[in-house]
């Protein structure tokens, strides 16, 4: 569980916004609820053993399409699907 | 004169009973709330139920009638809306307890474009929470139950949409699909179902699941319905990025009898394996009948089609993730244990993995796009199977074992992936009594032909008369 506060650290610019006092905290508050992070304290997040089962099951279908290669299509046309 | 029985109803024939006075709009109104009340409590179609806005509304189309003051075939229909179309006033829950109190400011473009045309809203209908789910078996607010056997599911997540018009509740319904949820419920409980062409029916006001894969569309108990409903919802909107600047024609225009002329194409692969002995009899003697009434019918061979549809699959669980992320990584406790898992699954999606499924799409439509130079509309199975049980897990066609959510969406989701679009039809009923879908594929934008085979195929055929017993 990742708490809000441990979030907010890792951010280098939130950091230097506790420094430079409340005015920038202002700012920066409504900037995390536009990228959809609420201000619950608490994140949700499976286990590490649950992922695992996760990633098993999304590379058996992954796997019928595999990697393809960059040449098959043209790549300015990778992004207009 | 219009019949006295509201099963035999259908917008075609009431439309033109108002215009002539036949029948209020206020008396159809009751009529429907009264079904409503009547049955749903055995159904669970609806999550609210507007009677007092309805019968306003009714009044206001009634008197409008009496003045000569006529707004069009929607004109006093009543309809209904799947619970994730933004209505101003109304909550909007998406089948979830955690929208269960929101109430939109707006009305979503295709509710303003319905009001505008005369039609009345009736309700907001029940769903999988937040579209994302194939059998409308909802945590929060009961199952759907399938008319034609309340032990069975409806299909979703557009269930509610599927089986208020199987019990003639509305005349018309909203849905969306964005691996098959529209056509899904349309197949298991025997109505006409329209996926139309990505960007053709604008998604404002609509709640999202997959920002690439999403489709508004309508329901109807006929095809001639849907092409009714498409005139009025079809078109530009500036409010939508997605939104298609493509010509509209007249739907119902391109309706004939027979199809002379028309390519049918039956894909060689594929869409035959693993199928319910029953759902392959249904759909070969559907093929049959549309080759009786004029069309030429074109064994195709089609590559690929697993990697699509495990393209499909990716992009789906990871626009899902995307799109729900907020209330996945906040609100988990209050989601579907289904639900739940779909997000989880979604979350653990490589961004290369998601755009190599990308990759696949940009081959899917250019494989459709030379498909769609040698026929002019593809046939294929709706399902392989007739609806599950509720709760059942797995299905099993011979030693072919799949869980029910593969099942529902194995031909279905590659059409969301290539934007094309589709129609569900009811062709046969199970030696249980249970509906089968035969699915109509067209080339982008081209709805006016799958309308026109959908449409002839019932006027050749009763398949779509057929009505439950619900006493």
């Amino acid at each position: 569980m990742i708490q809000m506060s441990e979030l907010a650290a890792a951010l280098p610019p939130l950091r230097k916004c506790h420094r430079k006092g409340k005015k920038q905290m202002i700012i920066i508050k409504p900037r995390l609820k536009e990228i959809g992070i609420s201000e619950k304290p608490s994140f949700y997040e499976p286990s590490a053993e649950e992922i695992k089962e996760y990633e098993k099951l999304i590379n058996t279908q992954v796997e019928k399409f595999g990697l393809l290669d960059p040449l098959d299509i043209e790549p300015a046309l990778i992004f207009m699907a | 004169m219009i019949s006295s029985d509201p099963q035999s109803w259908t917008i075609e024939s009431l439309s033109k009973a108002l215009r002539k006075k036949e029948i209020s709009p206020v008396e159809v109104t009751k009529v429907c709330l009264e079904r409503i009340n009547s049955y749903d409590s055995k159904i669970n179609a609806f999550i609210t139920v507007l009677p007092e806005r309805a019968l306003k509304t009714a009044r206001q189309m009634e008197k409008e009638i009496l003045k000569r003051k006529y707004r069009g075939p929607l004109h006093g229909i009543p309809y209904a809306a799947k619970d994730l179309f933004f209505t101003k006033g109304v909550r909007t829950t998406c089948g979830s307890k955690i929208l269960k109190e929101f109430v939109p400011k707006y009305d979503a473009t295709v509710i303003s474009r319905l009001n505008s045309a005369g039609a009345i809203l009736l309700g907001k209908l029940n769903m999988h929470e937040f579209a994302y789910g194939t059998t409308s078996v909802n945590p929060h607010y009961g199952p759907v139950r399938n008319p034609w056997n309340r032990e069975r599911i409806t299909g979703g997540s557009s269930g509610g949409s599927a089986a208020a018009l199987v019990c003639s509740f509305a005349l018309l319904t909203l849905g969306t699909d964005t691996g098959g949820s529209i056509r899904i419920p349309s197949a298991l409980c025997g109505v006409a179902g329209l996926k139309p062409t990505f960007g053709r029916i604008s998604k404002y006001g609509v709640y999202p699941l997959c920002w690439s894969l999403d489709h508004p569309g309508p329901m109807a108990k006929r095809v001639m319905d849907l092409a009714i409903a498409l005139n009025i919802l079809a078109g530009y909107d500036p409010h939508d990025p997605f939104s298609a600047q493509e010509n509209v024609p007249n739907y119902q225009r391109a309706l004939t009898k027979n199809l002379k002329g028309i390519r049918l194409g039956v894909p060689k692969e594929y869409y035959f394996d693993h199928l319910e002995g029953e759902v392959q009899q249904a759909v070969s003697q559907a093929i049959q009948e549309l080759k009786k009434i004029g069309a030429k019918i074109l064994p195709i061979s089609i590559p690929h089609l697993p990697e699509f549809s495990a393209a499909a699959f990716i992009s789906l669980l990871a626009e899902g993730a995307a799109c729900l992320e907020k209330w996945h990584k906040t609100r988990a406790e209050d989601l579907g244990k289904d639900v739940l898992g779909r997000l989880n699954l979604g979350s653990a999606i490589k961004a290369t993995q998601y755009l190599q499924a990308q990759r696949m799409r940009r081959i899917a439509q250019e494989t459709f796009r030379e498909v769609f130079t040698k026929v002019d509309a593809l046939i294929t199975p709706q399902l392989p199977i007739v609806a599950p049980s509720i709760g059942q897990e797995t299905i099993s066609i011979g030693d072919f074992t799949e869980g029910v959510a593969s099942a529902l969406t194995r031909f279905t989701r590659i059409f969301n992936l290539t934007g094309l679009p589709t129609i569900s039809v009811p062709c046969g009923f199970s030696a249980s009594g249970l509906p089968i879908g035969l699915q109509i594929v067209g080339q982008a934008f081209a709805e006016g032909t799958i309308l026109k085979v959908g449409y002839a195929y019932q006027m050749n055929t009763n398949w779509h008369m057929r009505r439950p017993d619900l006493a």
